[in-house]
């Protein structure tokens, strides 16, 4: 087992040497990679104008049907949205917390969250039946004097989708200028302008530290009950129905733990391998993945008892629609789907207990990507088995994705990929000024102490 | 151009390619153009009925056709037709698809090696005369058609006597041979009498399934719920498969396959002995059979038979049903024979089994003149064989060697306007008008007379038979001797009224009046003993006719191929039913690919297990497994571009060919149930097409019942289950203040056959697209109503349900709240309109709807592709695009054009203004629409109804729909409490 090494870095310029080295020039593998993801986009992209084309095309050409008429396109939305929590939880709640471990990551965990709502997003328009028509959802003054559904949950996810966006483009571009403006500094090729035009004219004056710091500490009170409220948003789509297995007060919060496992158990996947290609060991270093290790933990626990309380209130409900609908998902036709939620999201990360556990790269990292398949079913469980056993059992039907679905449910993964790896070689991947900050803050209570 | 450097390209480029890619998603504008020159007679947006006759079955029912702006685009009964009433069934409503019928033949062909290519028509008859002339007078000409229309049949005849060919023979596959074989032997009258379901309270049915394709279903069916409105009648079915018709009865008896004719002696004589009936002769005969002595061979114990002989006895009225095909066997003739024994025994004849008005049905041809005409052909006795919309390469169980004796024809001519397996070997086609595009007459029933008149110009190349023939007679000569004038001038001659006049009406004249008939008893030479099952195997192989197909002839229609069928819900396809306890046993779960051998060849089908069925039968539905025959080859092309339907015939197998053609002696008829089967698992597995999830309630309440004491008032109904049992609700309260309006509908479960012509007609009314086997086995049928059939086995027997599902028009919709554009909303009138050109297609409102009543266009399922099958379309209902949702509207369209009606008449739509589709054509009368806004309203009355109960009500939506449960089989069974009893005192039994 690898363990994480617990070196600091030993000078503030060591720290920027090493975040830095994010930014020298590509290697082959690089390339390589980012030619694979752009790939696999390609085909999704494909597969979306085969999809919307006028001659044959249409949803038929997904597995969707009556009477599972939401699969795959939505599943895919409400995980990526999940995703996108972690990224302002780490920033901004952490933040107001003061848990300084998150500066390490908080760099990586933003972007990721830019980058996931960006993709999330694009999933109700693949998703719906007449891609362009979309705008019909938007309230825009119009001739007809149509207007929008505000009481559609659909219409609700158009907002807080929106809104979530626009703040973590924002927070994560305000935490950027700083790191942008060391870049300009050290850069001498094309990418000096970029930075320069990024930066804003940022030139580290202490009125100029005294703003940032005020607008960092008001976007983050503007973004955490964001953190709430999109993914309860987005839970509405299901509790604000009457399918059963939808229907149910828990679902908000129960969303927005599971959204937080997902996030965190993404920055995991993402970060062990950049970490371990940048060679960023003594900036990322044992107590974050410790932390983040707790972290999965404690939701894995919420996650695990919503499934519980989910189970025992159909049950003590006696509500014969809840039941059946209950007792098909444990037992029924997507019996293969519930349990391998069950096993990746509640077995898998028990060993989490362990420190030792928490403190290897790898087992962390193996951790991560089961709780990501396992998040991706649960929603996948949730959507599928609650319409396939709906009240009326002469309409009880059986989805299987088709082939259209599967190709841009991994070209969304080679999205989300595509962007991350190219943020990679563009920004600082690590909070530079705030992980200096830390250094002093370190330098300084050694100082005092010694 | 000079100028264009590389940018400019590239703007060009990728702005062009932007602009195609936005373009491309939009289906193209379509224009509507007005007339230059309009014709007289035709106001656009105003449709003109005409009335004309159905041709999908011999049974031939008086209809009206709308057409709009010179199309015929629906069909519905004629209310002055005194035998339907008014009613059209689920084949007639589909009828119009054999006019606009994209593999047609579009003019005459001629045979050029293995092909059929086009020629002219002046090429054909002169290519036919030259043939014809030596042969004239030499008998070696024969025709082979189908129960034909007067003034064609007439032309037949005389063409034939002109040309001194042989006697036309009229086939029908299904002809009820052994009934009027027995009918001879019995009474002495080679006839179909009248079964008049509307006066009788009791009906026994011998596999006679009478509201699917037994004489006329929907006349029957007519009857049958009239004769059992408000707990009245009583219904039994004898049979090994409960059929759709069996179903809808309230006791099932199971004998022994072929050993249904015991039972029928058995009854005859005990109801003989009972009501000291005589029977002449037959009574030494019949004696021998008693409940006692019958039950062991039948497995129906004494005492069910003596029950029901009692309950005959002391019935006012009983009936009871000579053998459907499906049971006649070898001893048909007799079985039938001593079905009429018992309705003679019963007093039936005479008073619910009449003869006269006969049916015309009964004149056609025997099979016994089949086999001699293959006998013939055979023997190189015929060397011009013409035949016209007859199949018998499909329909004659191959073992009789029909297609090898067609081979042995030099030169065969068919008239039939489409292809089929018989007309592939035709050498000549000359296509008829289809009924939607000629004149005729028919005489379905003796004395009343119906015509037929042309909604449109013939589509195509194609003329009428009865001309040809008369040009064919001249150019040989012999035009003298056919009849003169053209079709109309003909039947014009042959009325009594002015033609107009009668064509207004549809028709004239009246049924004949009843005749007494004496009881003739020759029994000679008939077998009262159960039917020979040959053959190896340990199932029996029943093969039924279909409600979709009839014989096999409605086939390639796609809309009836889609709409599923009435007990197992399977569509396009052919499924061997079996019994679940059957299916365990052969180790066959539902899809298992079984191979099903008999003594004449094998059949491989997946399997259907269900219930209604006996564990020693497997059933097979005729009508299917049609041979690939090639479409005219002009079409071939467009079929290899657009086809995902794939040819509608083209789908499962036919039974037929593995029945070993077995005939019962003394009719000639073909014996049906006449094999056993080896039944083998192949181990393939096959996806079985079918709408419903699950034959089972799991106590959700959805198909509700009652017992018959409480519809009489003798007992307090039977309370639902707890759960189901919520807050009652206004439904007037749930359209605007100020409309007079709040639509709603009942729907009579008690009533409701499932007979699928709601469906037909909805989905002919409403536009809605057939979408291919491949869309409907991901589970993407697009109809909007929905037959929910239930069959579960409970401690007290097989408990068999059905729902009628189809958008409740909610009063608080779920499906409202959550479309985000508005695209669903609740009208002033209590409609949930859905506005296709808002939809967006989040398709939300369906997993929100618990009715699960809401359909999407998966794919652009536009008719264009199917021209001429978009001739049908309504054009007063949007066709929806891809991408959007739709669903039941209540027929929108004929609400408002009644509500305009009125408002020009300055009064409020009345009671009974505005029928839907689905209600217009039920034959069962179960569909009632109306205002429940209007107390005094029929449909404000039945929701008072004790039997009313809103599905799903508990879940506060407030339905529109109310239906009525249906009456608990057994309750009927036991009977009402004899009157006056004590209340009080009831005792469950």
């Amino acid at each position: 087992m690898v363990s994480v090494t617990d070196s600091s870095p030993e000078t503030p310029t060591q720290i920027s040497d090493e975040v830095f080295r994010t930014l020298e020039p590509p290697t082959p593998i690089y390339v390589l990679a980012v030619l694979f993801v752009m790939l696999l986009v390609g085909a999704a992209i494909a597969g979306l104008a085969y999809q919307t084309y006028a001659g044959f095309g249409g949803i038929g050409v997904t597995g969707l049907m009556h009477p599972v008429m939401w699969g795959v396109y939505i599943t895919c939305f409400v995980f990526w949205v999940g995703i996108a929590h972690a990224g302002t939880l780490i920033s901004a709640v952490l933040y107001l917390f003061r848990a300084r471990w998150r500066n390490a990551i908080n760099r990586s965990a933003e972007a990721m969250t830019v980058f996931a709502v960006i993709t999330a997003a694009l999933f109700p328009l693949i998703h719906i039946g007449r891609l362009w028509k979309f705008y019909f959802m938007l309230p825009y003054p119009n001739q007809r004097q149509l207007w929008v559904n505000f009481k559609s949950p659909l219409e609700w996810d158009v907002f807080a989708v929106q809104t979530y966006m626009i703040i973590s483009i924002l927070f994560f571009f305000v935490g950027l200028i700083p790191d942008l403006a060391a870049a300009r500094d050290r850069c001498t090729d094309w990418r000096k302008y970029l930075y320069t035009a990024l930066a804003l004219g940022w030139r580290g004056t202490s009125e100029q530290w005294r703003h940032h710091a005020r607008a960092v500490l008001h976007l983050s009170g503007l973004a955490t009950p964001l953190v709430l409220s999109v993914h309860s948003v987005v839970s509405w789509d299901f509790a604000m129905s009457l399918v059963p297995g939808w229907h149910t007060t828990i679902f908000a919060p129960y969303f927005v733990a599971g959204a937080i496992f997902s996030g965190i158990a993404m920055v995991i996947t993402l970060i062990v391998p950049v970490r371990k290609a940048f060679g960023l060991e003594g900036v990322i270093r044992a107590e974050h993945f410790d932390n983040m290790g707790k972290f999965l933990l404690l939701t894995s626990c919420i996650v695990g008892y919503s499934y519980g309380v989910e189970y025992f209130m159909a049950w003590y409900s006696g509500n014969v629609f809840e039941q059946q609908s209950f007792w098909a998902r444990a037992f029924g036709d997507y019996w293969w789907a519930s349990w391998t939620m069950i096993i990746c999201n509640v077995v898998v990360p028990l060993p989490l207990w362990f420190k030792r556990v928490r403190l290897s790269v790898v087992a962390m990292w193996i951790i991560s990507i089961f709780v990501n398949i396992g998040m991706w079913f649960e929603r996948f469980v949730i959507i599928t088995t609650g319409l396939s056993h709906e009240y009326d059992s002469s309409a009880w039907g059986y989805y299987t994705p088709g082939l259209v679905e599967i190709t841009i449910l991994i070209g969304s993964f080679a999205w989300f990929f595509m962007w991350f790896l190219i943020a990679l070689r563009l920004i600082p991947m690590v909070a530079i000024s705030e992980v200096k900050e830390l250094y002093f803050h370190d330098q300084e209570a050694k100082a005092g102490t010694g | 151009m000079p100028d264009l450097d590389r940018r400019e390209f590239l703007k060009i480029v990728g702005l062009s390619a932007g602009a195609a890619a936005t373009v491309a998603c939009e289906e193209p504008v379509q224009k509507i153009i007005p007339y230059l020159n309009q014709p007289e007679e035709i106001v656009p947006g105003v449709p003109t009925w005409y009335a004309s006759t159905c041709r999908e079955c011999p049974n031939a029912c008086a209809i009206q056709v709308k057409t709009r702006e010179g199309r015929p685009i629906k069909v519905e009964g004629n209310p002055d037709d005194p035998v339907t009433g008014g009613k059209v069934c689920v084949r007639g409503q589909a009828g119009l698809y054999r006019t606009y019928d994209a593999d047609r033949f579009r003019g005459p062909m001629k045979r050029e090696g293995d092909k059929l290519v086009s020629a002219s028509w002046e090429e054909a008859l002169a290519s036919l005369a030259g043939r014809l002339r030596p042969l004239l007078d030499s008998g070696k000409v024969a025709w082979l058609g189908p129960q034909d229309t007067r003034v064609s049949g007439e032309a037949v005849e005389a063409f034939m006597r002109a040309i001194g060919g042989q006697q036309p023979l009229r086939y029908e596959a299904l002809a009820w041979e052994s009934l009027r074989s027995a009918n001879e032997r019995i009474f002495g009258v080679d006839a179909i009498p009248q079964f008049d379901f509307g006066a009788s309270d009791l009906v026994v049915s011998f596999g006679a399934d009478f509201e699917e394709t037994w004489l006329n279903p929907v006349a029957n069916q007519r009857g049958y719920a009239d004769a059992r409105r408000d707990g009245k009648g009583f219904g039994v079915w004898v049979g090994p498969r409960l059929s759709m018709t069996g179903a809808d009865m309230d006791q099932w008896i199971a004998p022994k396959p072929g050993s249904e004719i015991l039972i029928a002696l058995a009854l005859a004589n005990e109801v003989a002995r009972r009501k000291g009936s005589s029977l002449g002769a037959a009574k030494a005969i019949i004696s021998r059979f008693t409940a006692g002595s019958v039950a062991a061979q039948t497995g129906v114990e004494a005492g069910v038979i003596e029950g029901l002989a009692q309950r005959i006895s002391e019935a006012a009225a009983p009936l009871a049903l000579p053998p459907g095909n499906e049971l006649v066997g070898t001893n048909g003739t007799a079985f039938a024979a001593a079905v009429q024994l018992l309705n003679v025994a019963s007093g039936a004849i005479g008073k619910t089994v009449r003869f006269g008005p006969n049916r015309e049905l009964g004149k056609v041809g025997r099979f016994r003149n089949m086999k001699e005409l293959a006998g013939a052909m055979r023997g190189g006795k015929v060397a011009v064989l013409f035949v016209k919309d007859a199949n018998p390469v499909y329909s004659v169980p191959e073992a009789f060697g029909f297609e090898d004796a067609l081979e042995q024809v030099p030169f065969i001519v068919s008239f039939s306007s489409a292809n089929d397996e018989t007309t592939a070997h035709a050498d000549l086609v000359l296509p008829n008008n289809t009924p939607f595009e000629s004149w005729d007459e028919l005489e379905p029933v003796s004395g009343l007379r119906l015509l037929q008149q042309p909604t449109l110009r013939p589509l195509f190349d194609t003329r009428p038979t009865a001309e040809v023939l008369a040009e064919l007679a001249q150019s040989v000569g012999r035009g003298e001797r056919m009849p003169s004038g053209d079709v109309r001038t003909r039947i014009a001659s042959g009325l009594s009224g002015r033609l107009d006049a009668v064509l207004a009406k549809g028709g004239e004249g009246a049924p004949a009046r009843t005749v007494r008939v004496s009881l003739a008893n020759d029994l000679s030479g008939l077998d009262f003993s159960p039917a020979a099952l040959e053959g190896e195997g340990e199932l029996v192989l029943l093969a039924y006719p279909s409600l979709h197909f009839y014989d096999g002839r409605s086939a390639r229609i796609q809309r009836l191929q889609e709409v599923p069928d009435p007990v197992t819900k399977t569509m396009w396809g052919s499924y061997a039913e079996i019994h679940p306890d059957t299916a365990e046993r052969l180790d066959l779960e539902r899809g298992d690919v079984v191979r099903i051998r008999t003594g004449a060849g094998q059949i491989e089908l997946p399997v259907f297990p269900h219930e209604a069925i006996r564990p020693d039968v497997v059933a097979v539905a005729i009508g299917q497994g049609h041979r690939p025959v090639d479409p005219d080859p002009d079409l071939s092309e467009r079929w290899q571009n657009h086809d995902w339907l794939g040819l509608a015939d083209v789908h499962g197998v036919n039974v037929l060919s593995v029945l070993p053609g077995k005939i019962d002696p003394v009719s000639g008829g073909l014996a049906w149930l006449s094999t056993k089967a080896a039944v083998e698992k192949t181990g393939e597995r096959r996806h079985v097409v079918a709408s419903q999830g699950t034959f089972k309630q799991e106590g959700r309440g959805i198909a509700r019942e009652t017992t018959l004491a409480a519809v009489l008032g003798q007992e307090p109904a039977p309370r639902d289950a707890p759960e189901l049992i919520v807050k009652d609700y206004d439904p007037a309260r749930d359209s605007a203040q100020d409309s007079p309006y709040r639509w709603g509908m009942s729907i009579d479960l008690d009533a409701c056959s499932g007979c699928n012509a709601c469906i037909t007609a909805c989905a002919q009314e409403n536009n809605i697209p057939t979408v291919g086997e491949e869309m409907v086995r991901v589970g993407r049928e697009m109809q909007w109503i929905r037959l929910e059939r239930y069959a579960e086995r409970g401690d007290d027997g097989l408990d068999v349900r059905k729902a009628v599902m189809l958008c409740q028009q909610c009063g608080a919709a779920p499906c409202e709240n959550v479309c985000p554009v508005y695209a669903t909303y609740h009208t002033g009138e209590g409609l949930n309109a859905m506005v296709y050109n808002r939809c967006i297609g989040t398709r939300y409102c369906s997993n929100n709807c618990p009715y699960k009543v809401r359909r999407f266009n998966y794919l652009p399922y536009d008719f264009e592709v199917r021209e001429p099958v978009n001739w049908a379309l309504n054009p007063d209902v949007t066709v929806r695009s891809k991408g959007v949702m739709e669903k039941c509207t209540f027929c929108v369209q004929r609400i408002q054009e009644q509500k305009f009606e009125a408002k020009k008449a300055g009064r409020l739509v009345a009671d009974g203004d505005i029928t839907p589709a689905c209600a217009q054509t039920c034959p069962s009368n179960a569909i009632v629409f109306g205002n429940l806004k209007d107390p005094a309203s029929r449909v404000s009355r039945l929701w008072q109804d004790p039997r009313a109960y809103n599905a799903l009500k508990q879940l506060n939506t407030r339905p529109a729909i109310a239906s009525l449960k249906q009456i608990d089989r057994r309750s009927r069974k036991a009977g009402a409490r004899p009157q006056g009893g004590d209340h009080g005192n009831s005792e469950h039994s």
